[in-house]
């Protein structure tokens, strides 16, 4: 070939990949252009519609649901028309649909027979327990990942969604981390439905309303809202369901992404809702005039609003008796008071008050610390350190494990630290209870928070001594009854002299007779516990 | 977007704040803390121990008192020595052996204790800490050079100081009785602080109003008070009589026979013993244990003459009888006799005691006080000559005393 | 705010860590009548607040900085404002100084008292900066500390003699008269109630009725406190004592328990009950300066007026400066209470009478 043909050659096939590199370009921007349609007819349920020709349903139907391998699509003839079943095999019962659909709509009808109305099709043929009418593919197409399947008929310009759902879901067991010693054992498990089938036992009360919407922009997840509707305070719901449906979030996997949203002060480290896995509870709160909510997929339900003292209540209280629960909850109190200061305590008086203890205590507290090389603080944080990181290790553990974790744990914490003469005995003993007392708080998320509190108090006292926990008290009460939930103060109304009627169940737990009235500062409509309707 | 742009500013505040907060107990945490001392940094004082300097150095063979011992002061002399007791922090168990001794002892001479104190810190490897403080022990020679005001003037004033420190005087050395290792194997000061506690059963110790936060009440109201006296001869100690304080100089001694007359009084004690002798066995003593003791001093103003009545109501047991063989303890006539007897021994002890207040001219029993109380518009006609009236006033005491039971034996 | 609460919070204000310093003071010139002194001093404190509600309930809706410049003129208003101001000044001031030096004599050793002012400070504007419903709650909280400490003190009575109570009979009233004058650092802190008025509903029982409740149990309180402060120490003692409350505290042993010490516990109680005291007074301060300038909100006040504080508070820990603060303050105070208070009640009550004459004789 002569050198002329060779460079015209040359020329030619870079024009050739010019050209082929533009056809693949256009052809990104072709296949981006539709999948940006394809996004727009499934998201947007305005202007597209499901129309007569069941090709084009079914189109729609595919594009959306492409490559999504798990979707099955039956075709079947209807009397003269042509019908197609979409469905999830993982979610759908298909037994169900054999016989309350396709059964129906082939072994029933003529095979001369015509449909024009989608009534006719779900008054008198299908037999399943529900079915809607669904006009928009966007909606469908949720159903059908929702397990639903989808009846697309050809010559009707709607589908029927028929409900047969069926999931592999957990048995309903013990609360895992709130079992009780008297009360009954049956807990949330991630179903909505039937966890509001728990509430229902409960209660045969027509006054229960439930509401159920959808949130998440992605997942859809399916929310209940509970309320007892002639005692809550007026305005509350409306607060709550506004705060609900403002939620912009793609994804709820958890109620505790739900829970975030409810709060108006997120910096805090206190809950401002109760979380709890038990039906029971969640009555007790409805009947008090709170509210529920429920989360699909997630076992714990959220109660709100709520204060200081339903933290440091548990079901205990009321299955035992009143004078042994009273005693019990003022331990609680007790428990909380330690847990966040008597680390702080301890530093306070041996850096700076040795004359608080009596002579013998405090020589052989001197003798002890005489072989140990930190400073108090230090100590402390040392230890506040390892106690952090043993729980955390704890939670983790496998479960061949666990049963060595107590004794790493005595091991490590307890005497090995002592033998090496790193941290002195009584130490160990101060943090011990700190830490157990820190777990005694029946909310596990209120033990969490108070832990913060710890450290604070714990600089504060290594600084100004006593003075020092005193001003750091003083501080965390202004702190926590700043705190408002829902227009309720939360440590504010523990004593409050004009809710006096509520002190009866708030640190002492007065008999059932005594406790005839729901709680003022929740502001119920109806104020007594006793009567029905009037 | 006004409300992102309102979040985004306000998680900035809370940023910054979180960070001021955090320099801030940086700070506070390095260079702060200004107070903290770690409880084995401090030295445990528990007895202070204070000398005649003077006496000291003549037993010392007149030789010149060490420089360890004394410092250079300008102004006030070399009146006292002050000894302290600190605790001794075993760093190692010793287990077994002879009795280790886990105190030890720095002196200092001076006159202003504060003086003394601060400059003993050159002996000291850590910081005096008297927050402790067991014992004071103040020997006669010392208290009777300036009285007691001087002495007791710094352990009153400081903050850091308890107001239940028990003192005491002894007429010997008090540096000895600093350096005494009790053979119960606890610290001095806590040894000597037990000796004074058992004064609710042991009669002859008085130790109701003793401590230094008594005496400086009584040195505020100007009355006349009573030490317990300690005597320490050849290692052995033992606590007994009191040292009697008129205008906070010492008067004398009162054996254990007159405190024990004194107690009578006052009624503090919750137990004591009273020996009589058997009526018909004169060799041999029958011994009455009080469980029960009821007083009241009351003064009478009649006109010109003024008295005081004492009412003592006693309920005890038989503790102790020499001649049991020959005696029927049930009898209730026996009984009365005893009772009586015992009721003239306690009248006669409180007489003797209420003789030897007013030969001495002290007034230990506060009768000053109480006539003041009591008729306070006559106290205010006699109180310019009180000092003639006292030791003219008598006292008439009533004793009832009721034997309650026998013991465990008849 | 109900009229129970309105009792409770003005008279929570009332018993302050400034008490301990004045005692000895009172007990020099009344000697052991302490306790008539403190009876006969809460009957005249009381009647002091009792005129002050019945001033404010003249108007129900304004607080002692709106109405008496509308009343009164501009300058006789701002005068009064002024002084008004002054009181609840010196309150604070006596309190942070009285706390302060407290912590620092007993508990603390070397810690500069800037420190301890400035964190105690800090606390107090932290609680201010919050809504008064806020306030009201924490106050209701913190009040308990004050049954606490008296649990704690009535411990001395196991150191009571009656010999030293005694004569009942006293024998020069003067005495017990000034000590009167000086139990100003006692009550002083219902002031802070003629800008808590407006904000309180009157329910079935009168605003006079619930005060006087809480004046009676806290008279009661330093009654029976002063006779066995007497009666534990005595007098003559408690005179040359600075802190007599504190050393009393200190002769208490209770042997086989492990609880020595015992006067720290009882400062650690002193703490919220002054805080409250602190609280009420700054509150009412920036609350009624927000409604003398018709502002929104009082939290733009609170800045304003700390630093005068700390630097007022530094400046007089020389005894003299002390002496002189307190005296001043004491005049301040019984001025306030006992001069204008009533002055401007009669002056309302005349302009009530002119004005009911003005209608009739129309």
């Amino acid at each position: 070939m002569g050198k002329a043909t060779r460079s015209r050659l040359r020329k030619l096939s870079v024009k050739l990949q010019k050209q082929v590199q533009q056809i693949k370009d256009i052809g990104s921007a072709i296949s981006g252009a539709i999948k940006n349609l394809r996004k727009a007819r499934t998201l947007d349920k305005e202007n597209f519609g499901f129309t007569k020709t069941i090709e084009m349903n079914e189109h729609l139907v595919r594009s959306a649901l492409s490559c999504c391998d798990d979707v099955k699509y039956r075709q079947f003839r209807a009397g003269k028309a042509k019908a197609l079943l979409v469905y999830l095999s993982g979610l759908t019962d298909t037994s169900k649909i054999e016989t309350t659909v396709i059964e129906c709509l082939t072994g029933r009808v003529e095979i001369n027979e015509s449909f024009v109305n989608i009534n006719q099709i779900t008054n008198l043929l299908i037999t399943a327990a529900n079915v809607t009418v669904v006009k928009k593919p966007a909606e469908g197409i949720t159903n059908i990942l929702k397990g639903n399947p989808l009846l697309i008929i050809d010559g009707i310009a709607e589908a029927v969604s028929i409900d047969a759902a069926k999931y592999e879901k957990r048995q309903i067991t013990k609360a895992e981390n709130e079992d009780v010693a008297r009360g009954p054992h049956d807990s949330f498990n991630e179903t909505i439905g039937d966890n509001i089938a728990l509430v229902r036992r409960r209660t045969k009360d027509p006054d229960l309303k439930v509401e159920i919407f959808e949130i998440g922009a992605r997942t859809q997840t399916s929310v209940a809202l509970l309320y007892i509707d002639d005692i809550v305070k007026p305005g509350l719901t409306d607060e709550i369901r506004n705060q609900l449906l403002a939620i912009r979030i793609d994804k709820v996997i958890l109620s505790a992404n739900v829970e975030e949203f409810l709060s108006n002060q997120v910096w805090n480290p206190f809950p401002q809702t109760l979380t709890t896995e038990r039906p029971d509870k969640v009555v007790a709160g409805l009947y008090e005039g709170r509210i529920s909510i429920i989360v699909d997929t997630s076992p714990t339900a959220l109660i709100v609003p709520v204060s200081l003292q339903d933290f440091m209540q548990s079901v205990d209280d009321y299955t035992q008796r009143p004078a042994v629960a009273s005693l019990t909850r003022l331990t609680r109190y007790f428990a909380a008071f330690i847990a966040v200061f008597l680390p702080a305590i301890y530093v306070s008086i041996v850096s700076y008050h040795p004359g608080m203890l009596p002579s013998g205590l405090a020589f052989s507290i001197a003798e002890l610390r005489g072989k140990t090389p930190f400073p108090a603080l230090l100590e402390a944080f040392l230890m506040e350190g390892l106690l952090e990181i043993f729980q955390e290790a704890i939670v983790r553990l496998p479960q061949k494990l666990a049963a060595a974790a107590g004794i790493v744990g005595a091991l490590v914490i307890g005497t090995t630290v002592v033998e090496t003469a790193l941290v002195n005995a009584l130490l160990v003993v101060v943090i011990a209870l700190t830490g157990l007392s820190s777990f005694s708080m029946p909310s596990y998320t209120f033990g969490m928070a108070l832990r913060f509190f710890r450290v604070a108090a714990l600089i504060a006292a290594a600084v100004f001594g006593l003075y020092g926990i005193g001003i750091s008290f003083i501080v965390m009460v202004v702190f926590l009854c700043s705190l408002h939930t829902y227009g309720e103060s939360y440590m504010g109304n523990l004593f409050d002299i004009t809710l006096i009627k509520d002190w009866k169940d708030g640190v002492l737990r007065f008999p059932a007779e005594f406790l005839t009235s729901r709680p003022k500062r929740l502001g119920p409509k109806d104020k007594t516990r006793i009567g029905g309707e009037d | 977007m006004l409300s992102k742009i309102n979040k985004v500013n306000a998680a900035k505040a809370v940023w910054r704040i979180v960070v001021v907060l955090i320099s801030i107990c940086a700070c506070m945490l390095t260079t702060g803390c200004w107070d903290a001392k770690e409880i084995q940094d401090r030295n445990f004082v528990l007895i202070a121990a204070i000398d005649d300097a003077d006496i000291v150095n003549k037993a010392e063979s007149e030789k010149q008192i060490a420089q360890t011992q004394t410092f250079v002061q300008k102004q006030g002399t070399k009146e006292y020595m002050l000894s302290l007791q600190i605790l001794k922090i075993a760093k190692s168990e010793s287990k077994g052996g002879t009795q280790a001794k886990n105190t030890f002892v720095i002196s200092n001479t001076g006159k202003p204790m504060f003086e003394m104190v601060r400059d003993m810190l050159g002996q000291s490897s850590k910081s005096l800490f008297f927050e402790h403080l067991e014992a004071i022990i103040i020997s006669e020679a010392a208290v009777k050079k300036g009285g007691l005001r001087p002495i007791l003037d710094f352990f009153r004033r400081d903050p850091e100081m308890r107001s239940r420190t028990k003192i005491f005087i002894t007429p010997g050395e008090a540096k000895a009785i600093a350096e005494f290792n009790p053979p119960t194997g606890e610290p001095g000061g806590v040894y000597l602080n037990g000796l004074v506690q058992n004064h609710k059963k042991n009669i002859h110790v008085g130790g109701a109003k003793t401590d230094v936060g008594f005496i400086a009440q009584g040195m505020d109201n100007n009355t006349d008070y009573a030490i317990p006296r300690l005597n320490y001869i050849d290692n052995v100690v033992k606590l007994g009589g009191t040292a009697l304080f008129k205008n906070d100089m010492f008067v004398g001694y009162a054996d254990e026979y007159m405190t024990r007359g004194l107690k009578f009084i006052y009624g503090t004690e919750k137990s004591a013993t009273i020996a009589v002798k058997c009526p018909e066995h004169s060799e041999q003593e029958i011994v009455y244990e009080l469980f029960k003791h009821d007083t009241k001093l009351t003064p009478h103003i009649e006109g010109d003459t003024i008295y005081f009545t004492l009412d003592i109501t006693m309920q005890g047991n038989i503790g102790e009888v020499n001649c049991a063989a020959e005696h029927d303890t049930h009898n209730l006539q026996f009984l009365h006799s005893i009772e009586e007897l015992i009721a003239q021994e306690v009248s006669q002890n409180i007489q003797d005691c209420w003789a030897f207040q007013q030969g001495l001219g002290i007034d230990i029993t506060n009768t000053k006080g109480r006539i003041k109380a009591y008729h306070p518009f006559e106290w205010k006609k006699i109180k310019d000559r009180w000092e003639e009236i006292y030791p003219t006033i008598p006292l008439i005491v009533s004793v009832n005393v009721n034997i309650r039971g026998t013991g465990e034996h008849n | 705010m109900s009229s129970w609460q309105f009792g409770l919070v003005v008279t929570s204000g009332l018993l302050t860590a400034r008490l301990l310093s004045t005692t000895s003071y009172i007990v020099s010139f009344s000697e052991q009548f302490l306790w008539l002194s403190s009876a006969l001093a809460g009957v005249l404190f009381y009647l002091a607040a009792y005129l002050m509600l019945r001033l404010g309930q003249q108007f129900p809706e304004e607080t002692i900085g709106e109405y008496v410049p509308r009343l009164f003129g501009k300058m006789f208003g701002s005068g009064v404002f002024l002084v008004f101001i002054t009181v609840l000044f010196i309150n604070i001031i006596n309190c942070t100084v009285a706390l302060t030096k407290l912590t620092l004599v007993f508990l603390l050793d070397q810690t500069p008292q800037a420190v301890l002012i400035i964190v105690l400070l800090l606390a107090v504007a932290y609680c201010v900066m919050q809504d008064f419903g806020t306030i009201l709650r924490v106050i209701q909280i913190l009040v308990l500390a004050l049954p606490l400490l008296y649990i704690f003190y009535s411990l001395i009575w196991l150191n009571f003699e009656t010999l030293n109570i005694l004569p009942l009979w006293p024998d020069h009233f003067i005495g017990i008269l000034q000590g009167v004058m000086y139990h100003i650092s006692y009550y002083a802190g219902y002031e802070s109630l003629l800008v808590l008025l407006p904000m309180a509903k009157r329910g079935e029982v009168s605003f006079a009725r619930t005060v006087g409740w809480g004046f009676l149990i806290v008279t009661l309180i330093y009654v029976f406190g002063g006779l066995v402060l007497v009666g534990s120490i005595s007098a003559k003692t408690i005179a040359s004592v600075p802190q007599p409350v504190v050393y009393g505290m200190k002769s208490i042993e209770l042997p086989g328990t492990f609880i020595e010490r015992l006067e720290n516990y009882m400062i650690m109680f002193f703490i919220p009950v002054t805080y409250i005291s602190m609280v009420l007074s700054y509150f009412s301060l920036t609350e009624g300066c927000r409604k003398y300038l018709h502002y929104n909100d009082h939290r733009t006040f609170i800045p304003v007026f700390l630093p005068l504080i700390f630097f007022v508070s530094i400046f007089i820990d020389t005894p003299e400066r002390y002496d002189v603060f307190r005296y001043f303050g004491m005049y301040v105070i019984l001025f306030f209470s006992f001069v204008i208070i009533p002055i401007l009640l009669f002056l309302v009550w005349w302009k009530k009478g002119r004005r009911k004459n003005a209608k009739q004789n129309k």
